[in-house]
Order: C-alpha cells, then sequence, then structure tokens
C-alpha cells in the first residue's frame, strides 16, 4: 500500500494514465472476442502494442493523442465485437475517453475532468442499471433472481445454502430450460421452493436498494461526500465480486472511484483494492466448483437410493 | 465553459449508447446484458436460436437434424433477421453429420458420412419464466426458412 500511495500522490491526471496501462495490460479486454485472422484479433493485438509502448515511454502515456488512439482502438473492437463485449468494456472505453480529454485539457482543469467524470459515469452505470432493472418485469417480480439461482452455476453455492436447492431441482430446471430452448415443448415446470422465493426476492430489493444508494450518491453535486461513496460502493461491491468473478468490471469501478477522492490513504486503498480484486476471482469460482462436487455426491447417493424415481418436471407438448 | 462540455462527452457517450441499446431491446429481441445498456444481471437471457436441417446422405435418405446456437453467438444475442439468415447461410455451406438427431460439424470429411442439407429453417424463440410456478416458456418469435438452392429463401 505504502509503495502505490507514493505513485498516486499527485494530481489524478498525473498517475491515472500510467496505472490505467498497467490495468489494460492486465486486463486486455480485447481478449474477450479475438477469432483467428479476424479484424477484431488485429485490432487487438494493435491495443496491445500501444498500451506497451505507453508503458514503455512514459512521455507518450502523457499524450491525449496517444489515449486518442486508444479510445478510437477500443471502441473499434467494441463494435467488432459487439456481441460478445460486455458493459464493463464500454465503461473502459469511456474512462479512456475521459483520461484522453483530460490531457488535452491538461493542469488542474485536467484533474477535475477526470474527477468530474469518476463521479458522472459510475453514477450513470449503477442509474442506468437499476432502471434497466426496474423496467424489467420479470426482475422487479423477482423471477430473474429464481432464474439464476436454479440455472447458473455462479449462483449455486448461494440458492443451496440459502435456499435449500438441491441437486434434483437444478437437474429439473436444466432439463426443463433445455425442452423449452430447443423448442420441444411451449412450456415445462419444474419446482421452486417458497425459501429460495424469499432469498431472490431479497437479492432483488438489496441489489435495486444499493445500486439506487450508489447512484444517489455519485450524482449529487456536493462536495465532501468521498466517505460515503466509498462505503456505498464497498457495500455493493463486495457481495457482488466474492459471488460474480467479474473483477474486471469492479477494478475499472474501483479505478474510476480513486480517482474522485481527494484523500490519498483512501486513495491507495482503494488502488491496493483494485489489484486484490484479480487475487479473489479464484474464490467465487472455486466455491462453485466445491458446490458442484456436493451436488453430483448427492446425486450419486440419490441414484443408489432411489433407482426409479421420476423427473420432477412437467411438459406441456407442442400441438 | 468549453472545458465543462469537454467533461460531459463520456456522460453523454454513455447516455447516447444505453439509449440506443434499450431501443434495439425492442425493434431487434437483444439482449438486454450486452450492447452498452448497463442491463446485465437485469433479465434472464431470454432469447434462444435453433435450426432445424433437411438433409439426405449419400444414399439421398432424408434425415432431419438439430442444432443449437450457443447462447453468446451472435444471433443469439443480436437476433436480427441478418444474422439468422448469415447462420443459415453459414450451415448451408458446412458439412455435417448426424449424431443422435442431433446436427454435428464433420470435420473428418468422410464421404459415407457427410450429408447434404436441403433446407434450413432458423427459430429465434422468445424465453421467459414464472418464479410462482416455476415455468419456462418458450414463444417463436422470427422464422426463417432457406433453401439450400436458393439462399433468399423466406421469412415468415
Amino acid at each position: 500500500v505504502s509503495a502505490i500511495r507514493a505513485t498516486i500522490a499527485g494530481a489524478p491526471i498525473e498517475w491515472m494514465p500510467v496505472v490505467m496501462l498497467v490495468f489494460l495490460l492486465s486486463w486486455r479486454p480485447w481478449a474477450a472476442y479475438a477469432p483467428r485472422g479476424s479484424t477484431a484479433a488485429v485490432v487487438g493485438m494493435g491495443q496491445t502494442v500501444l498500451v506497451m509502448l505507453g508503458l514503455l515511454a512514459p512521455s507518450m502515456a502523457h499524450s491525449a493523442g496517444f489515449w486518442a488512439a486508444i479510445t478510437v482502438l477500443h471502441f473499434a473492437w467494441v463494435l467488432l465485437a459487439y456481441h460478445a463485449a460486455d458493459n464493463h468494456q464500454y465503461l473502459i472505453g469511456y474512462w479512456c475517453l475521459a483520461i484522453c480529454l483530460a490531457l488535452l485539457l491538461g493542469g488542474d482543469a485536467g484533474s477535475w475532468l477526470l474527477t468530474t467524470n469518476g463521479r458522472l459515469l459510475i453514477g450513470l452505470c449503477f442509474l442506468w442499471a437499476v432502471l434497466a432493472k426496474l423496467a424489467a418485469r420479470r426482475y422487479r417480480d423477482g423471477s430473474m433472481f429464481v432464474y439464476l439461482l436454479l440455472t447458473d452455476p455462479r449462483f449455486m453455492m448461494l440458492s443451496t445454502m440459502a435456499g435449500g436447492a438441491s441437486a434434483a431441482d437444478y437437474r429439473a430446471h436444466a432439463w426443463a430450460a433445455r425442452r423449452v430452448r430447443t423448442g420441444e415443448c411451449h412450456e415445462a415446470a419444474a419446482p421452486v421452493t417458497t425459501r429460495l422465493q424469499r432469498v431472490a426476492l431479497g437479492l432483488t430489493w438489496w441489489t435495486t436498494g444499493v445500486e439506487v444508494f450508489v447512484a444517489a450518491l455519485f450524482l449529487a453535486p456536493f462536495p465532501n461526500l468521498d466517505g460515503l461513496r466509498a462505503i456505498s460502493f464497498l457495500a455493493f461491491a463486495l457481495p457482488t465480486y466474492l459471488l460474480v468473478a467479474v473483477p474486471a468490471f469492479g477494478q475499472v469501478l474501483t479505478l474510476m472511484l480513486a480517482a474522485t477522492v481527494s484523500d490519498i490513504s483512501m486513495r491507495a486503498y482503494l488502488v491496493s483494492a483494485a489489484v486484490a480484486l484479480t487475487l479473489l476471482t479464484f474464490l467465487p469460482t472455486h466455491l462453485m466448483r466445491l458446490v458442484e462436487g456436493y451436488h453430483r455426491l448427492q446425486m450419486r447417493r440419490r441414484a443408489v437410493s432411489c433407482p426409479d424415481e421420476p423427473r420432477s418436471a412437467t411438459l406441456t407438448r407442442v400441438s | 465553459v468549453a472545458s465543462t462540455a469537454l467533461a460531459l462527452v463520456p456522460a453523454a457517450l454513455l447516455v447516447a449508447v444505453a439509449l440506443h441499446q434499450r431501443r434495439r431491446m425492442h425493434t431487434h429481441d437483444q439482449n438486454a446484458w450486452k450492447g452498452g445498456g448497463f442491463g446485465m444481471f437485469s433479465d434472464i437471457h431470454t432469447g434462444s436460436v435453433t435450426a432445424l436441417l433437411s438433409t439426405a446422405d449419400a444414399a439421398g435418405v432424408a434425415r432431419d437434424l438439430f442444432l443449437e446456437l450457443p447462447a453468446g453467438a451472435r444471433p443469439s444475442i443480436v437476433p436480427t433477421e441478418r444474422n439468422l439468415r448469415s447462420w443459415a447461410d453459414e450451415i448451408i455451406t458446412s458439412r455435417w453429420t448426424d449424431h443422435g438427431g442431433r446436427a454435428v460439424l464433420d470435420r473428418e470429411g468422410d464421404a459415407n458420412k457427410s450429408l447434404t442439407v436441403r433446407r434450413v429453417i432458423v427459430r429465434f424463440a422468445r424465453l421467459d419464466f414464472d418464479r410462482r410456478t416455476g415455468t419456462h416458456r418458450a414463444s417463436v418469435h422470427k422464422k426463417i426458412s432457406v433453401p439450400a438452392s436458393d439462399k433468399e429463401g423466406e421469412a415468415w
């Protein structure tokens, strides 16, 4: 932390370009979609080379033209990988553009621009996330989280430990979802316990509440909210990123947050937290594998004790 | 004034892209999780793209095969008619074998096993889920039929 503290003691415009390049090289966001021989792969390779050049020549990393090139290449990749690019890839692009504009202005005005954009982009990202959630009927009535808890392996730990879901529930929903997906039938049902529905509703309204709180604090034009903003962000980030392994999203948000705080110690802790998120990625993945193993064991035990047990889902056949 | 205007450029771009994504969700059935609208974890993955291949083997015996597109593929995320048709064309120009009623890419090029595709029906279905009843539902929203001899095809 002390080494990081020394690096980021200056104004955001002085340290953010280099810190962002280090993170860009570690994320390589363009690796998410780079089929061999495609234009997307060539654009991604161009970005890698440019980022490495920027790290080797710090004067280049502090030029607006360099960041304009990074931004253009990044958005070119996003366009080519439109179906594969996650929302945080867009956020990375907006942040690269903000760094470019900050360097164009330079000095205190540049740092002000970077700080303002850190707040605005985090606030708008959470605001849109809340609006998208509230606009979706399946989110509002809790169906979205019940669906994820019963079909997405990343939520298996939560659905097993808190929701009491069994391996048979997982199998029944995977089977029902597959049947309707493949057109074998129009609808298929599998059991959902009241306990699991309660967990899903809890997740639905906790997520909405915390995201509204983060959006409001970051978009509120009041000074001296650094502490509250950091706390609200941590209240969102800790449970989210311990459960779902998307470290790059957490890292870009944490870096943007670090650019907005004036206290150097807090800034250093935030940048350290961004580094730590990479190391923490293994936790949700390994917990998920542990629960998958537990479910497999449950299924084997059940197969031995009740070999003729029928599946617990009903189907409506295509007429 | 100039610096304030510059400061708003990234935020304005974020809002413009997010609005565009919301519009595409309604006009093109685009997946809520992708496209810069920050709609991840706002809905289930609502689309499923499948294909029914009418094929014939070397002896001319007809066989219908089923194929499901991976959830992350372009036509699954952005199921425009153009993307669905492009997948149908890709299917027609590839070589397939029968694997228990499912179409599998013929990588070995064995003429005895290889099947000729005569027609492809690509289907996009909207998915739904109700937590109270635990019911998974699908309703077909787009269906494109492309004959191998005439890639113009028909769309319903």
